[in-house]
């Protein structure tokens, strides 16, 4: 589903507001539609600390950052913060390019977009995951922040390659 | 790059009016050595078949093989004003316009001039994962669809869902 008003505003709340050093868990879950428990295992994949004990109450505001990164389409973000959209690194932000594919494959991810509502965009960068998993190492040595642009945000101790790209398609 | 030999050697291969072409016409037609075609056969990466004068390789398997390798503007490029005849509507190039993270376009350059293709080559490879994992559900949504993913063999039935 596209982002309401409400999503809107917590976008640019968690990823504008410089003040803000933990966002609510709920609000992330909401805002991305995931469960509790799917934000609670991510943050034990990335190795950041989650109070057993007491249910998880804030995260920090880079790691909010990171999934929400991860379980929106980057349109849907960019579009949220608007004219703000600079505070994602340039190799990260949207870039327009024409492809020529053979036919069926064009209407298998157009199908694919319609039934999941996201962008075709979205469909072809997630397939596109593992070929970057594949190069990471040829690709990080060949080409100007790579690297940088896959961790960003730097919310992680990792300078390994990030979980998203090596996860399973979902 | 579609050079003039490549572009003849593509014409060959979906023009040829025979059914099959020996082992090392099938080499050269594709452009590999000795040592690449050897490894094929072993590992089974291309299909044999018998003919009186032993194992060949059927037009249909370099047709598929040609597909797999190439870009398809170029094979569409190099069939000139024949490639209407010879693919399928449902082979035949498309342009899309998508919007993909900058580091990904940049990667997609990097990789098609590292492998001495297209962009649009390295994504149609990276998406035949997809498309054999969802073929089934994409076959019943969209008309055609098994036979332009099964082209130039024939597709079998889907089974019944």
């Amino acid at each position: 589903m596209p982002p309401t008003r409400s999503d809107i505003q917590r976008i640019r709340t968690i990823f504008l507001s410089k003040k803000l050093v933990y966002v609510k868990t709920a609000d992330v879950e909401s805002l991305s539609g995931a469960s509790p428990a799917l934000l609670a295992s991510w943050l034990v994949d990335n190795q950041l600390a989650v109070e057993e004990s007491s249910p998880l109450v804030s995260i920090p505001r880079g790691a909010a950052m990171a999934f929400v990164l991860e379980t929106l389409p980057l349109e849907w973000i960019e579009r949220a913060l608007a004219t703000q959209a600079s505070v994602i690194p340039p190799l990260r932000r949207l870039q327009p390019v024409t492809l020529l594919l053979p036919r069926y494959q064009v209407r298998a991810l157009r199908l694919i977009a319609r039934r999941q509502r996201r962008p075709l965009g979205e469909i072809v960068s997630r397939e596109l995951y593992s070929l970057i998993a594949e190069y990471f190492q040829i690709l990080a040595k060949h080409m100007p922040d790579f690297h940088k642009a896959i961790l960003w945000p730097p919310h992680l101790n990792c300078l390994e390659l990030p979980r998203w790209l090596t996860s399973t398609r979902r | 790059m579609l050079t003039p030999d490549l572009t003849e050697r593509i014409r060959t291969i979906f023009l040829h009016p025979r059914s099959f072409v020996s082992i090392d016409e099938a080499g050269a037609l594709l452009g590999w050595s000795a040592e690449q075609m050897r490894e094929a056969i072993e590992g089974q990466d291309i299909d044999l078949t018998a003919a009186c004068s032993g194992k060949v390789v059927p037009c249909d398997e370099l047709r598929a093989l040609t597909l797999h390798a190439l870009p398809i503007e170029w094979i569409e490029r190099a069939l000139g004003a024949r490639a209407a005849r010879v693919l399928p509507p449902g082979i035949r190039s498309r342009s899309m316009r998508v919007r993909i993270p900058a580091y990904q376009a940049a990667m997609l350059d990097y990789l098609a001039e590292q492998q001495h293709t297209t962009a649009g080559h390295v994504i149609a490879a990276a998406l035949e994962d997809l498309v054999s994992e969802r073929l089934e559900v994409l076959a019943q949504a969209i008309p055609g669809f098994a036979d332009a993913v099964a082209w130039p063999h024939a597709h079998d039935e889907l089974p019944p869902s």
